[in-house]
């Protein structure tokens, strides 16, 4: 700092007062650029993403001049500066770890683009839409509108499912049907179920996996696609249908059942048919 | 539905101007969509609904019918306009996006072969409202399903999917008020015989044309397989279609033909 106060201190008291007044100014209309820049570029054709990291950048630009500017108004030179900076950085690098982890996650974060302003991903147990990718965190808007802040740090080191990044998606339904039915009618309803749905793609073609015999059904998986954005719509319209048409056709999904065994060496369970007590309503 | 006013000016034509008196209801039935327009002051009341059966074949139309017939309709929508027409104006239009026909049956062209053969797509209704039109909606007269047209999943186009049994004799092709036929010539001149899983036409670039027996046409398409590749150069044909020469043109394409290219048309896709 004493660079700065001695080249203050060889100034007379009105060149000072003007050096200063003109050094604010700098600043303000740089403040002033900076602002209107960030906001007026015509970016509207690029990805949000990128909108967001162009105005970033330029904000800092225009900000970082206007104040070397001053500073050389001030007549500070600017190699000094740029040194002291230097030096400060290091010691700020020291003091602060985790922000200058998260400050290099996020350029990660910006090159990589596992996920870009826009994208719905899944991080832990959070499940948003990314507003903003930030230097030092990732802000997710959640379903239920809440805001989320992850540290870029974190982000880096977990695993995040971006659940937008491919045009469509999958939606896996378990469904079980009683051990009495017959398959080949079950996977017959549902490829109709498939065929039906508008929005349910007819490639890649729906599947059906058998997944096993269950404890009271057996386990099917029913796998349709659909674009990512009509991905809820189909999940919940599938849902429905297979309900409703497994009702049409007759075909059970049973609850679990529970057979009350007592060995074989033991004699069978008694039991005993009471007349049914009086409510006491009828009563 | 009152039958009064009957199949409008005869024939399959649905499409024109309609003259809709304030409050009352018009009710048009083109093949599965039913479509009804209600004159309201400083407004229009569009109702409609598809049924379930997409080769329905009835055509219809009824006017100054009461306002029950629109309140039963499954989507309703309202449209301000200031202007005082009482003037409604239908027009068909080919699919907004390409249509991935499948073969009904296995189909193949063999080496330096070539094939032409008629598909049918469903048409889109176009409504429209006022003396210099402005568009009201657009509503399918059946919503094909969506499918995917690509090889992996990660990249692709999305389209229509449809079944054809790839006709290849114009007398076997059905003529419906709601679709439209296009003739598309396959040819193979490669070595190989060509397997025709799935069929890709680019709908949103085919203009509309209507014959004397009142069939609605699209441009031709005419399709030559490239050598070992599933990319075949595409040519949408120039002026009326060649089975219907004498057809008379009705609505250019949503976008530019784009010219001759080479498009991944025949798939062999996720089989």
């Amino acid at each position: 700092m004493e660079w700065l106060i001695d080249s203050i201190r060889n100034m007379t008291w009105n060149e000072q007062v003007q050096k200063f007044a003109f050094a604010a100014v700098i600043i303000l209309l740089g403040i002033v650029a900076s602002r209107v820049l960030r906001r007026r570029l015509p970016l509207e054709r690029l990805h949000p993403q990128h909108q967001l990291i162009i105005r970033r950048f330029t904000g800092y630009l225009v900000l970082g001049i206007a104040f070397a500017w001053a500073l050389q108004q001030l007549g500070v030179s600017l190699g000094v500066v740029l040194g002291a900076a230097g030096l400060l950085t290091v010691a700020i690098g020291f003091a602060a770890q985790t922000s200058v982890s998260n400050l290099i996650s996020g350029l990660f974060l910006m090159v990589e683009q596992p996920f870009v302003v826009g994208d719905v991903i899944k991080v832990a147990d959070a499940t948003g839409e990314v507003i903003s990718i930030d230097l030092l965190s990732v802000r997710l808007r959640t379903f239920d509108n809440l805001l989320v802040r992850i540290p870029n740090e974190s982000m880096i080191k977990s695993n995040v499912t971006n659940l937008t990044y491919f045009p469509i998606r999958r939606f896996d339904m378990q469904v079980g049907v009683a051990y009495k039915e017959d398959l080949s009618k079950v996977g017959k309803v549902l490829m109709e179920i498939a065929d039906n749905n508008p929005i349910c793609l007819q490639e890649p073609k729906p599947l059906i996996i058998f997944s096993g015999f269950g404890d009271s059904a057996i386990n099917l998986q029913f796998s349709v696609w659909a674009m990512k954005e009509n991905f809820l719509e189909l999940r919940n319209s599938t849902q429905n249908a297979v309900k409703r048409s497994f009702e049409q056709h007759g075909i059970e999904i049973p609850f679990p059942h529970r057979t009350l065994y007592a060995g074989s060496v033991t004699e069978p369970l008694p039991v005993r048919i009471t007349a049914a007590e009086r409510s006491p309503i009828q009563s | 539905m009152n039958d009064a006013g009957t199949t409008h000016k005869g024939g399959s034509e649905w499409w024109g101007s309609f003259s809709v008196a304030e409050r009352s209801v018009t009710q048009w039935q083109i093949g599965p969509l039913t479509l009804s327009a209600q004159r309201l002051a400083g407004e229009w009341r569009i109702g409609y609904q598809s049924s379930d059966n997409p080769l329905a074949d009835t055509l219809k139309y009824a006017s100054a019918l009461s306002s029950e017939g629109l309140e039963q309709m499954a989507n309703i929508e309202r449209f301000a306009i200031s202007e005082e027409s009482d003037e409604i104006r239908l027009e068909p239009r080919t699919a907004d996006r390409p249509i991935v026909f499948r073969p009904d049956l296995p189909f193949h062209v063999l080496p330096g072969e070539q094939a032409s053969l008629y598909v049918g797509s469903p048409l889109w209704v176009a409504v429209s409202s006022g003396p210099s039109p402005k568009a009201l909606l657009e509503i399918p007269s059946h919503r094909p399903s969506d499918t995917w047209f690509g090889p992996p999943t990660a990249e692709g186009e999305l389209c229509y999917a449809s079944r054809t049994f790839c006709r290849l004799a114009l007398g076997e092709v059905t003529r419906r008020a709601h679709r439209a036929a296009t003739a598309v010539v396959i040819r193979n001149p490669s070595n190989e015989t060509l397997p025709v899983l799935r069929l890709k036409l680019p709908m949103e670039r085919l203009g509309l044309f209507m014959s004397r027996d009142g069939r609605l046409w699209t441009h031709d398409v005419i399709l030559e397989r490239g050598e070992g590749t599933e990319f075949a150069q595409l040519e949408i044909g120039e002026g009326a279609p060649r089975s219907a020469p004498d057809a008379k043109f009705l609505v250019h394409p949503r976008v530019g033909s784009g010219g001759n290219r080479m498009v991944r048309t025949f798939g062999s896709l996720f089989s």
